[in-house]
């Protein structure tokens, strides 16, 4: 039971870095119409730049920043030499183009990183346990990972709802011209829209980077386990987007931990850990699978 | 054989459409007859588009059925219900861009042949579909355009370009969106002339603003207003009724 | 127009015969290494040319054709070790090592799980499209490298090629004209699909989907036939490659190489099937000579890609049929 609620714990943390990159994806998708591969180059540059700050003694705040900002300024850098001329393309366009600038990027960390992994510890502060579940302590990054998580989509939520900036963001999704006449700069505003997408995604890079080997490619693991997300969830949901982040969050998580147990129930203990860890990786995709099959639209089906 | 020409050929039974709080169809019923044109007309936003979508089967209906030929339809899908002979036009133009115009007309001509899963052999030497290709063109008055890539077309041609593409598949009943719509008066005049023409041969029915046109051409005329229909008649019957007039005809059309 | 139909046959032409003086002119320079390249290449393109007619004329974006490529390669690698080994495959059969048997299976296998795929993913368009198949092909990546009993992550070793009789496969020019006989055959198969009846239904689903259902057709019935098509050419594709190299692993269905894949098709020129053969050509010939200056040639390769992108919308063969600049189209789908 304990260790259930530890997974379950870790697939809600998992689900939250899903969350953010999921966010600043369908963000750009919804406002600017643009499907760009290359958001989980921004991830790997997050990750990569906090952990060498934090590695060369910034500390972790520091470090954190360092991160964020590295990904924020190549996703505008980004947006303003690259994406602007594909707005209007098709989305095979836009797919080729971001492709070749995960080519540039994956190539490029190796040049200036080398081939071999790097890691990165959590902050000292933050390196302990917290029991707030009597007898089960659990890490304390992990809980402030989830944490972070939880209020920059609150906070994303009200910015778009609530707020002016939001107002044009949504107006802007519907109708470039009428807020270009309403005297908004908007390529402007897309571009500080995508370095803040881009932030997001580095904010999870950065988070990301104490559980996983911070290595060239990273991205795309990641990239294409959002792409999950946003299909389940449904396209411009943001509720889609929550539920889908944690669905695959909790699903990859737990199904790695427990189906080989299942399995063992009824397969010997070799075949089942075999068949078992196998299934576990396939499982998020059987599960898109299944949801795609009854509601093709996913599962929060926005209208058109 | 008189007989059979009486009975409608197509008929809607107290369709209901909503969207969230809105309804957009509102209990309409209509029948339609070969040799007789049943103009549909209402102001902007009646849900005169909504009605004919769910009787060309894009829109599933609410409530209610729709019949044709004695059957059943209303379950049936759009590209089901275009096989068995109910052909619709588009209030905003839907032609295949690339294709040449001839292009446009020999896929739906080639709708009505059902091989479509044949591989080889090219469809450009079908003598079949070129010939009832370049007869539906002539019928509409676009012979001279047969290469031109439809997208180059002018606006009134590409309507015409549409009308011939409903005609390609044989159908009993045409649904017609404005096809009018952003035409000049010459033009309107020639589709006008086209539709008196096919007119013994088919159930149409005609979703048009203008007035003039609408009195010219329909045998029968409904009202729609906020998806409900207020009256239908002759051209006369509806000329001089008073709620027709408050509701529609005083706006200014 | 005329003009162009005729361009378009000239760099066809010139394509093939360039392909033909491969292994002489390779004898000539006692390179034969050039063969082994030219070879892949043309692997490639036979996927490639596969993908192009759901791409280019169904107007079908499948970012996981990888999967099928894998598919088939596994199908020729898993048959072959039951050959080999004599081992059981499936109610008692020891697999085949007949190409006759291996090939056709192999296409027949990728066409099954494309229509699997293609049932689920055709449903929906545009960016959903995009990323469903994306996913698919990352579900059957996660599948053979957990597949242990055939190598799981470290693959497979086909220990015979394929076998036709009165031909040697270990023969590298035979194999490699083989494998252009076929990608000639794909070509001109594919050449009189486009012009049919069925493909000019693809072709009407890819630009106006709405209107064909008004015309009485069911997109969907004619989009999963050309799926499946595509997914059976990459069966083949990839039979031909696991005899290539004589090995098949899960790389072969990551997800870069079905961008690679896609790459190949655009570079070349969408929608024109004999691009895809340009395209392979210039990636790899590209990919060789990079590899020369340094072994991080992607940081050049990902760049030359937007660049081809932004500007060469045509691809090579619409710059060589001079449509490359004309081709200014709005955007596909609508925003
Ligand atoms: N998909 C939809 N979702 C929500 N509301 C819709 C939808 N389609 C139509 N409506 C609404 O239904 C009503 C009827 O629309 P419809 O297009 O049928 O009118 P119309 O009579 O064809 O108008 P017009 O003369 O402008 O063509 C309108 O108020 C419209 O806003
Ligand atoms: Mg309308």
């Amino acid at each position: 039971m304990l260790l259930f609620l530890e997974q379950l714990l870790n697939g809600l943390q998992f689900g939250v870095t899903l969350l953010l990159m999921a966010s600043g994806l369908t963000l750009i998708f919804g406002i600017m119409n643009l499907i760009n591969l290359a958001h989980g180059s921004l991830f790997m540059v997050g990750a990569y730049v906090g952990a060498t700050a934090i590695a060369h003694g910034s500390g972790f705040f520091l470090g954190l920043l360092a991160g964020v900002g590295a990904a924020a300024i190549t996703g505008m850098v980004m947006e303003f030499v690259i994406m602007r001329r594909l707005y209007r393309r098709d989305h095979l366009d836009q797919v080729l183009a971001t492709f070749g600038l995960i080519l540039f990027f994956n190539e490029m960390v190796s040049i200036v990183w080398g081939r071999q992994p790097i890691a990165m510890d959590p902050p000292a502060f933050l390196s302990g346990t917290v029991e707030f579940i009597p007898g089960a302590p659990y890490p304390a990054f992990r809980l402030a990972v989830i944490a972070t998580g939880i209020l920059v989509t609150g906070f994303l939520y009200f910015l778009v709802m609530k707020t002016r900036i939001g107002m044009w963001i949504r107006a802007g999704a519907s109708n470039r011209e009428m807020i270009g006449a309403l005297g908004v700069n908007i390529s402007l505003l897309y571009t500080l829209l995508f370095g803040f997408g881009a932030a997001l995604a580095g904010l999870a890079g950065v988070m990301a980077a104490p559980f996983s080997a911070v290595q060239s490619g990273m991205g795309e693991n990641i990239l294409i386990l959002t792409f999950v997300v946003i299909v389940i969830g449904g396209i411009g949901s943001i509720r889609g987007a929550v539920a889908g982040a944690l669905l695959i969050g909790l699903t990859d998580t737990l199904g790695r931990v427990y189906i080989p147990d299942l399995m063992r129930l009824w397969l010997p203990p070799s075949v089942a850990d075999g068949a078992g860890a196998s299934l576990a990786s396939m499982m998020i995709y059987i599960l898109m699978a299944v949801v795609l099959a009854f509601r093709p639209r996913g599962l929060f089906q926005t209208h058109g | 054989m008189d007989n059979a020409q009486d009975r409608p050929v197509f008929e809607a039974r107290n369709l209901y459409k909503s969207y969230g709080g809105l309804r957009a169809t509102d209990d309409l019923s209509i029948q339609l007859e070969v040799g007789k044109i049943h103009a549909l007309i209402g102001p902007n936003g009646a849900g005169k588009t909504t009605a004919l979508s769910q009787l060309s089967g894009e829109l599933r209906p609410d409530g209610g059925q729709v019949w044709f030929d004695g059957q059943d339809i209303t379950r049936f899908s759009m590209p089901k219900r275009a096989r068995m002979g109910v052909a619709r036009s588009f209030q905003i133009t839907a032609i295949f861009d690339d294709f040449t115009v001839a292009e446009n007309v020999a896929v739906a001509v080639q709708s009505r042949t059902r091989h479509h899963f044949s591989f080889w052999r090219a469809v450009t030497r079908d003598v079949q579909i070129n010939k009832r290709t370049a007869a539906l063109l002539d019928q509409v008055g676009l012979a001279g355009f047969a290469s031109r890539r439809a997208a180059d077309l002018a606006h009134g041609q590409k309507r015409q370009l549409e009308i011939a593409m409903a005609l390609a598949l044989d159908p009993k009943v045409l649904l017609l969106d404005e096809p009018m719509a952003g035409m000049g008066p010459t033009e309107s005049n020639q589709l006008a002339e086209l539709l008196e023409r096919l007119k013994p041969d088919f159930a149409i029915l005609l979703v048009e603003h203008d007035m003039n046109i609408v009195f010219r051409l329909a045998d029968v005329i409904s009202v729609l207003v906020n998806g409900a229909m207020i009256a239908s008649g002759s051209v006369d019957q509806i000329r001089e009724n008073e709620d027709v007039q408050k509701a529609y005809l005083a706006e200014g059309y | 127009m005329v003009k162009n139909i005729s361009r378009k046959s000239w760099s066809t032409i010139t394509i093939f015969v360039v392909l033909a003086l491969v292994p002489p002119v390779a004898h000539a320079f006692d390179n034969s290494f050039l063969i082994t390249m030219f070879n892949r290449a043309v692997i490639y393109a036979v996927a490639a040319v596969g993908l192009d007619l759901i791409i280019g004329f169904g107007g079908m974006v499948s970012f996981g054709h990888a999967a099928f490529f894998g598919i088939g390669a596994y199908t020729a690698g898993i048959l072959g070790t039951h050959a080999f080994d004599g081992s059981d495959f499936i109610f008692g059969w020891t697999g085949s090592n007949d190409a006759f048997v291996v090939w056709p299976l192999a296409m027949l296998v990728a066409a099954f799980f494309g229509l699997i795929i293609g049932l689920i993913s055709l449903r929906t368009s545009g960016v959903y499209f995009i990323m469903i198949t994306l996913a698919f092909a990352q579900l059957f990546y996660f599948f053979f490298v957990s597949l242990s009993q055939y190598g799981g992550e470290d693959g497979l070793s086909l220990w015979d090629r394929n076998a036709i009789p009165g031909l040697d496969l270990y023969d590298r020019n035979t194999f490699y004209y083989l494998c252009c006989a076929i990608l000639l055959a794909v070509w001109f198969l594919l050449s009189r699909l486009v012009g049919s009846r069925f493909g000019r239904v693809i072709i009407g689903c890819k630009q106006n989907e709405r209107r064909m259902r008004a015309l009485g057709y069911d997109p969907l019935l004619y989009k999963l036939t050309a799926f499946c098509i595509s997914a059976a050419i990459g069966g083949l594709a990839g039979a031909l490659i696991a005899n290539h190299s004589e090995f098949v692993s899960p790389g072969l269905l990551h997800w870069s190489r079905s961008g690679e894949l896609m790459v190949i098709v655009i570079l070349g020129g969408l929608g024109t099937l004999v691009g895809p053969i340009y395209g392979a050509l210039a990636l790899f010939l590209m990919e060789e000579s990079l590899v020369s200056f340094t072994e991080h040639w992607q940081v050049i390769l990902g760049p030359v890609l937007i660049l081809v992108v932004v500007f060469f919308r045509g691809g090579i063969v619409g710059f060589l049929s001079g449509a490359g600049k004309a081709t200014v189209k709005s955007g596909g789908d609508h925003g």
